[in-house]
């Protein structure tokens, strides 16, 4: 320590060499470390000092020339004692006075920086004013922060005159993560060459991001409470990193959310929203989106009178390029099965690859698809299948089949050439396309649904209509997965084949009708036509159609409740004698006493409860039971015979 | 004494309907809703030709039932021009509305029978 010589210490000390001088010195000094820090007179003597004295446990010496009794050592020693006391006391309070100004400036300093941070979220500015600070207040050439977040690269950001290389930053940060109980590091050995003296402070972020602040080259040494500030301004500034990050990544996941839901409107935008009715088929389709839209499509194309199209697609990938290639697809399949003469459906795949293979090479992208081509008179299918899975058939009275892909996916190789293959369908069959979200749907144990499982529900409802048969598998994996989220979409279509009017052994002709009142007509005029090619009277037509259309109307109203989703199976057995009317529907189950049914009376001007009794009073028979959740009825109608 | 004269003026609003085709339980809201325009713009006597309608249900005869109850209540009634088809008569014959509705002959384009 330095002692300095202040006005007031030089008047004491004047005083006491005066005092000296009396009894005969010639010459007083007060030397530290062989250092004259104030002498009386100030030239120094060419003799060595009659008396010196130290201050034990300082470098102070009083040093006295001339003719002194050397018995007052005592009273120069007690005198430069209480010297040295008091410029020590003197010294230290001065330092506290500056230590507490020195406080008080970074104080403001830190409060400004506080100021200029709370509003900023930019990270960049962030770290600049981090900087920026930390360089002002500490006088250094200049800092760097070194960010560090899991698998990533590192950011590094400086403020400097003299821009350090970045494996210099990352030298200093390995040697600060290799001991960091230790902030400063001035050892010429081990620092890079570009800094003479280093100071590194953690900055205090998320765990997953390790992030440094170093300060370099401060002239003179970094002190203990150059640390103490630099924590402090990390530590704010950290902070408020921290909310800038967390913004960042927010709006980025906003953006991306805003993505997903365009993509899941174009997704649902394209899948039809209905399906066409065609005689002799039960068909049904249905896309289960899981929340970050996978890439499912289908649809069914009603060609022509006999023919109809299919399919049944996977996009791999996700978000908007997914959906867009997904919607040219789908928009290439539908135009090529409405508009091109094509009889095997590969010639519409070739088509789609040679069109999109570019496309899906450049996103490294590719799409599974299965496009089916059924003649619903004779029931002839031909289908064709790059890639998709899973594709089942239900033969009526075999065991299920899985029918594996022949082909590659779409958009592989533009050159690829696919092929059909060819079912003959028997009324009864049901052909079912799926996309891999129903059998790859996990639980939370991690066990797969599974096709053998899929395969063994399919199996257990082959008697059910085509809707019924997908909402049971729905429920079935949703039951199996539990609370574990949709991973995949799930996308179905099953197409029921029954022949057209399918007629079976004992002469009857069996047809399923939509529940609706538009759709019975088409059961009532499959009456009327079978009734007048067997030549019955036109009397009896008129009777048996009302009876139908009324029972019929009884099952839209009050069997399904306008359930537009339900299905009624009509059966007509024609004998020359008489006309058998079945019907099967999965309806609430009726409640009837049909014994008790009775004509309302004309005069109380009823508006309903006229249909069983006008079913009773037109046809010779009448009967209702329900089982196994089925509701039947049968109507018997003698004929006259012409 | 002088000859008091009172007198008011009624008019009468006429509703007259032609149908042609099926009435049944997918036609029946369409005329359903067209009749409670009518009542509900102050119509009390209502004409439905049914000459060419080629079948009729349940659902298709409670509509005609529905217009001639609110008719009544404003004193007003409904005439029907019978239907040309057995198929449609029918049902008229078996609820026994025959015998409720007064049938017209389609004459003129004002009908008669009111």
């Amino acid at each position: 320590m330095v002692l300095e010589i202040s006005e007031k210490h030089r008047e004491i000390f004047k005083s006491l060499a005066s005092g000296w001088m009396r009894i005969g010195a010639t010459c007083v000094q007060l030397v530290q470390d062989k250092e004259v820090l104030i002498g009386q007179p100030d030239t120094v003597p060419p003799f060595v000092p009659v008396l010196t004295t130290h201050i034990h446990g300082s470098d102070l010496t009083l040093n006295v020339y001339g003719n002194v009794d050397l018995h007052w050592a005592p009273s120069a020693e007690a005198t430069l004692d209480l010297l040295a006391k008091l410029m020590t006391a003197d010294h230290d309070l001065d330092s506290m006075t500056g230590a507490l100004v020195e406080t008080q400036d970074r104080l403001v300093a830190l409060y400004e920086l506080t100021q200029a941070t709370r509003r900023t979220l930019d990270v960049p500015l962030l770290l600049d004013l981090l900087l920026q600070q930390s360089k002002h207040l500490l006088d250094v050439d200049g800092g760097f922060v070194v960010l560090k977040e899991k698998d990533k690269k590192s950011i590094i950001h400086q403020v400097s005159e003299t821009p350090l290389h970045p494996a210099h930053m990352e030298a200093a940060v390995t040697l600060y993560q290799r001991d960091p109980n230790r902030n400063i590091f001035k050892d010429s050995e081990t620092l890079p060459s570009s800094m003479r003296n280093v100071m590194m402070v953690s900055l205090p972020i998320r765990d997953e991001v390790s992030a440094s602040v170093g300060l370099f080259n401060k002239t003179g040494n970094f002190t203990t409470p150059d640390i103490k500030l630099a924590k402090a301004i990390a530590g704010h500034i950290g902070a408020q990193l921290e909310n800038a990050m967390l913004h960042k990544e927010a709006v980025e996941r906003t953006r991306l959310e805003t993505e997903m839901d365009i993509a899941r409107q174009v997704q649902t935008a394209i899948l039809p929203q209905t399906l066409p009715h065609v005689d002799g088929l039960d068909i049904y389709a249905t896309s289960i989106p899981a929340f970050e839209v996978g890439g499912d499509f289908f649809d069914v194309i009603d060609r022509s009178k006999d023919s109809l199209v299919f399919a049944l697609g996977d996009v791999t990938g996700k978000g908007m390029p997914a959906a867009l290639l997904m919607s040219m697809s789908h928009t290439i399949i539908k135009a090529a099965s409405r508009n091109m003469p094509f009889t095997h459906p590969h010639q519409v795949l070739d088509r789609l690859n040679h069109d999109m293979a570019t496309d899906f090479t450049k996103v490294g992208m590719f799409t599974t698809v299965m496009l089916g081509l059924l003649d619903c008179k004779t029931g002839s299918l031909h289908i064709s299948n790059a890639g998709q899975s899973p594709i089942y058939y239900l033969p009526v009275d075999k065991e299920p089949v899985l029918l594996e892909a022949q082909d590659i996916p779409v958009g592989i190789l533009d050159t690829y050439k696919y092929s059909t293959q060819s079912i003959q369908l028997t009324p009864g069959d049901i052909f079912i396309a799926a996309s891999d979200g129903f059998p790859e749907s996990r639980n939370s144990a991690g066990d797969m649904y599974g096709y053998e499982r899929m395969k063994a529900l399919l199996a257990s409802k082959r008697g059910e209509c085509a809707k019924e048969i997908a909402e049971s598998l729905l429920a079935d994996v949703n039951t199996f997965c539990g609370r574990q989220p949709q991973e995949d979409d799930r996308t179905i279509v099953i197409i029921e084949f029954q022949g057209n009017s399918m007629k079976n052994l004992h002469g009857a002709e069996t047809l399923t009708v939509p529940a609706n009142f538009k759709d019975i007509r088409v059961a009532c005029d499959h009456l009327r036509t079978l009734l007048a090619r067997n030549n019955a009277a036109p009397e009896d037509i008129n009777l048996c159609e009302l009876a139908l259309q009324e029972l019929l109307t009884n099952l839209v109203e009050h069997a399904y409740e306008d359930n537009p989703s339900g299905k009624i199976t009509v059966t007509l057995t024609y004998q020359p004698d008489q006309l058998h009317i079945a019907t099967k529907d999965s309806g609430t189950p009726a409640i009837v006493n049909l014994s008790v049914v009775a004509m309302p009376e004309p005069h109380e001007l009823a508006e309903g409860g006229y249909g069983l009794a006008i079913i009773q009073s037109v046809m010779d028979e009448v009967k209702h039971t329900y089982e196994n959740g089925w509701n039947h009825w049968q109507l018997i109608k003698k004929l006259s015979q012409n | 004494m002088s000859l008091e004269i009172n007198a008011t003026e009624q008019i009468i609003k006429i509703a007259d309907i032609t149908l042609k085709g099926r009435l049944d339980a997918f036609e029946a809201p369409t005329l359903r809703k067209l009749c409670d325009t009518y009542v509900a713009n102050e119509y009390t006597h209502f004409v439905f030709d049914l000459t060419d309608v080629s079948m009729l249900d349940s659902a298709g005869l409670a509509v005609l039932v529905s217009v001639l109850k609110r008719a009544r209540l404003k004193n007003g009634d409904v005439r029907l021009v019978w239907p040309r088809e057995e198929a449609a008569s029918r049902i008229l014959k078996l609820t026994k509305f025959d015998q409720v509705f007064v049938s017209i002959e389609r004459t003129d384009i004002v009908p008669k029978g009111f």
